[in-house]
């Protein structure tokens, strides 16, 4: 008997593929393959199930009904061990938090499966030698040069998901099938195109390509089939880029004064920015862009006080002087919504919520209704991350803030969310006055927004005003 | 060196390999593992009970420690290994034969009770294998591997990336087998032994010197030694009571962790 030259050396196929999350049926009898080269895009609204397909498909959780196989020329055994499973499928996540503390050749050495044998060897030597040998595919695909010593959370968010993707890609014994979710959230414009090529190149060595993402750019890649999670939650459709906002009149200045920056040096050690002036009034928007890993986020922090970040320089908030805006987050009157939202991930979303608002006063009626769509019983930890980002914006404007500081809000958000959030956003600065500084790679335009870039200029990264 | 001397560095010695032990499964996987006494109580009993019942009842309860880490959420695991400790104690309590509540002496022919001296070499011997456990697991591929495997606790993806549940296997049979010949050799030196080897303070007392130690061979065990070292050395030189300077030493210990756990970066909130 001969081999067939048509059939695939391995194929990864769902076959009436089921999976619930308590009454609910997140999907339900799906049918498709992964072979060879093959790309499939997981569509759906936040909280559809697709994160939950692509743990199935590497192992990682358990479907309730249905089959998900693998057939290999040499492994026909299901793979059930997620450890054994990786080498077939590998799981990217959207951030690879958890890893962070790892340094970036140790980090590189996990990701590229090279650790295995495990052996009593020096992790550092053993880290080193892999880094060194594919050091230039991973610099040039973080945009970046890269220390193997360096702990992998100095990278910017995005640094670190280009870092994991290409670490997967590059490595000498990549797996068949990448499942990925959300490769382009949070990423500037050069790194989702260097995503993208990555992506494609992935596919040219033979990899399969299972990916979760809600950015229309992905569509470069050029689908095979696109799988559409039937459930979760029924949303109207909606195109974010032609939904009107209402307009926002721009609340007095002396209504708490706004918040002042003048010749500021701020960021993490080695990593800052300089600000010579910044203004922000009530009910005003700042937009702060700039590439990944040019200081944004250590910006923010450095503003609210959240070492290792450190702020040198004149700060007014209010009308006051201050060191950083530490005491006026512990006063309710700046919250901080981070790229991670990971508060009261272990209550339900009711308690987070009342947990958020800090006083005996019922939150405000409009935020309940832009979250009405999330289950109050669930846990904040078994949220999707685009109803996640909902549910932190409503916690972040549930006390009436003055100030909010937003990092990548929309990162992994579908167009209702969007909208929603928008409105939220729109409500907060009509009623409370909120001022909003918000870190975000996607275009936006607010009524009244100001944009500020974050960009090298010389030997100096500094934040300057666009518009 | 006179014996009493010698009697402080087998006691430190001994203590601090239970706590380098326990600091495998806490600290390094990140299982909330607080019955390291459990396994060195259990073993004490096999002075005079034997050993081949007593290695049974050891892996019974290995066992049981294994198949209970993923199932059960981190506080739950917590309460049981502290109520296997009062389980164990009630149970060595009921044994008429093994002294009951009181306990009874134990004599071994290779440690002569209460004799520093004979029970030296083995300290040491179990003192630096914890102590060559914590620096692989620092420093080699395989302590990667664990760094990896006790993010996969709250990360799903780290999960794939590591063999966790092997690595978790491994390292609670290396842990239990440390404490089991750490309580054998404390069993058969002090020649006695009684249900409060179960004690819960104890294991409460143990588990902040594991908290303290965080995931820093060198600097770990050096506060592990200093932990069980501080009481009696106190007494040497302020000639207070002992009972009194190991108060004294809980207060010093305490108000650390209140330090510890405060600061960004300490072994408690950084690296444990």
């Amino acid at each position: 008997m001969t081999d067939n030259p048509l059939k695939p050396k391995w194929e990864i196929c769902a076959d009436g593929a089921c999976k619930r999350y308590g009454e609910n049926v997140l999907f339900r009898n799906l049918h498709f393959c992964l072979s060879p080269g093959r790309a499939v895009r997981i569509d759906g609204w936040n909280g559809s199930g697709k994160t939950q397909l692509l743990y199935a498909l590497c192992g990682l959780v358990a479907i309730d009904a249905g089959r998900i196989t693998i057939k290999e020329e040499t492994t026909a055994a299901l793979l059930g061990s997620p450890y054994v499973r990786d080498k077939i499928c590998r799981f990217i996540p959207a951030s690879p938090s958890g890893l962070t503390h790892l340094s970036v050749g140790e980090f590189f050495h996990v990701v590229s499966r090279s650790l295995r044998p495990y052996s009593l060897v020096p992790r550092s030597r053993a880290a080193k030698q892999t880094f060194a040998r594919f050091r230039p595919m991973l610099e040039e695909a973080t945009g970046r040069v890269l220390d193997p010593r360096m702990r992998v959370s100095e990278l910017s968010i995005g640094q670190q998901k280009r870092l994991m993707l290409s670490a997967t890609v590059y490595c000498e014994n990549p797996p068949n099938v990448l499942a990925i979710d959300e490769p382009l959230a949070a990423l500037d414009a050069g790194g989702v195109r260097t995503t993208i090529r990555i992506l494609q190149e992935a596919r040219g060595r033979g990899m399969a390509l299972a990916i979760a993402e809600h950015q229309t750019q992905i569509e470069a890649i050029g689908f095979d089939e696109t799988i559409t999670m039937p459930f979760g939650i029924q949303c109207k459709e909606v195109n974010p880029q032609s939904e009107k906002v209402e307009a926002v009149t721009p609340l007095p200045i002396n209504l708490w004064g706004g918040l002042t920056l003048r010749n500021v040096d701020a960021g993490y050690p080695g990593c800052r920015v300089f600000c010579e002036h910044f203004e922000l009034g009530p009910s005003e928007v700042a937009h702060l862009s700039g590439e990944n890993g040019s200081g944004k986020t250590g910006l923010l922090k450095a503003l609210l006080g959240i070492a290792p970040a450190a702020l040198i320089g004149g700060l007014q908030f209010g009308g006051n002087s201050m060191i950083d805006l530490s005491k006026a987050m512990q006063r309710a009157e700046v919250r901080y919504m981070s790229q991670s939202r990971d508060s009261f991930s272990s209550l339900s979303v009711a308690d987070a919520m009342r947990v958020a608002s800090s006083s005996n006063a019922a939150c405000d009626p409009v935020l309940l209704e832009s979250i009405a769509s999330i289950d109050k019983n669930k846990r904040v930890s078994d949220l999707s991350s685009g109803n996640l980002a909902l549910l932190s914006l409503a916690q972040t404007l549930a006390v009436s803030p003055r100030l909010a500081i937003l990092d990548e809000p929309f990162a992994n958000v579908d167009g209702a969310n969007v909208v929603k959030m928008a409105a939220m956003i729109a409500h907060a600065r009509q009623e409370f006055g909120t001022a909003f500084l918000i870190v975000e790679h996607g275009k936006m335009d607010w009524t009244g927004m100001a944009h500020y870039k974050v960009e090298l200029e010389g030997n100096r990264t500094r934040l300057r005003r666009e518009s | 060196m006179n014996s009493a001397w010698l009697d402080i560095v087998v006691r430190t010695l001994l203590g601090s390999t239970l706590v380098m032990a326990q600091a495998i499964m806490l600290n390094w996987l990140r299982v909330p593992f607080a019955a390291i006494t459990l396994f060195a109580g259990i073993a004490a009993y096999a002075t005079v009970a034997g050993v081949t019942p007593v290695i049974v009842i050891l892996f019974v309860v290995t066992v049981g420690f294994l198949v209970l880490v993923r199932p059960l959420p981190r506080d739950r695991y917590l309460l049981l290994s502290l109520a296997s400790l009062a389980l164990a104690r009630s149970i060595a309590g009921s044994l008429r034969g093994y002294g009951g509540e009181l306990g009874m002496a134990t004599s071994t022919t290779w440690i002569a009770a209460q004799v520093p001296k004979s029970a030296m070499p083995y300290a040491i011997a179990l003192f630096l294998s914890a102590f060559l456990v914590l620096l692989l697991l620092r420093h080699s591929e395989m302590g990667l591997a664990v760094d990896v495997a006790r993010a996969a606790g709250t990360e799903m993806h780290a999960a794939s990336m590591s063999p966790t549940g092997i690595l978790t296997a491994i390292m609670l049979a290396l842990v239990a087998v440390l404490a089991s010949l750490t309580g054998a050799v404390q069993g058969a030196y002090t020649g006695w032994i009684d249900p409060n080897l179960f004690r819960i303070d104890y294991a409460i007392t143990l588990l902040v010197a594991t908290l303290v130690i965080g995931r820093m061979p060198v600097r770990g065990t050096l506060l592990a030694m200093s932990f069980f070292l501080f009481p009696d050395l106190f007494s040497q030189f302020f000639g207070y009571d002992h009972t009194v300077s190991a108060h004294l030493r809980e207060i010093f210990w305490g108000a650390a962790i209140i330090f510890l756990a405060g600061r960004t970066g300490s072994p408690v909130r950084g690296e444990a």
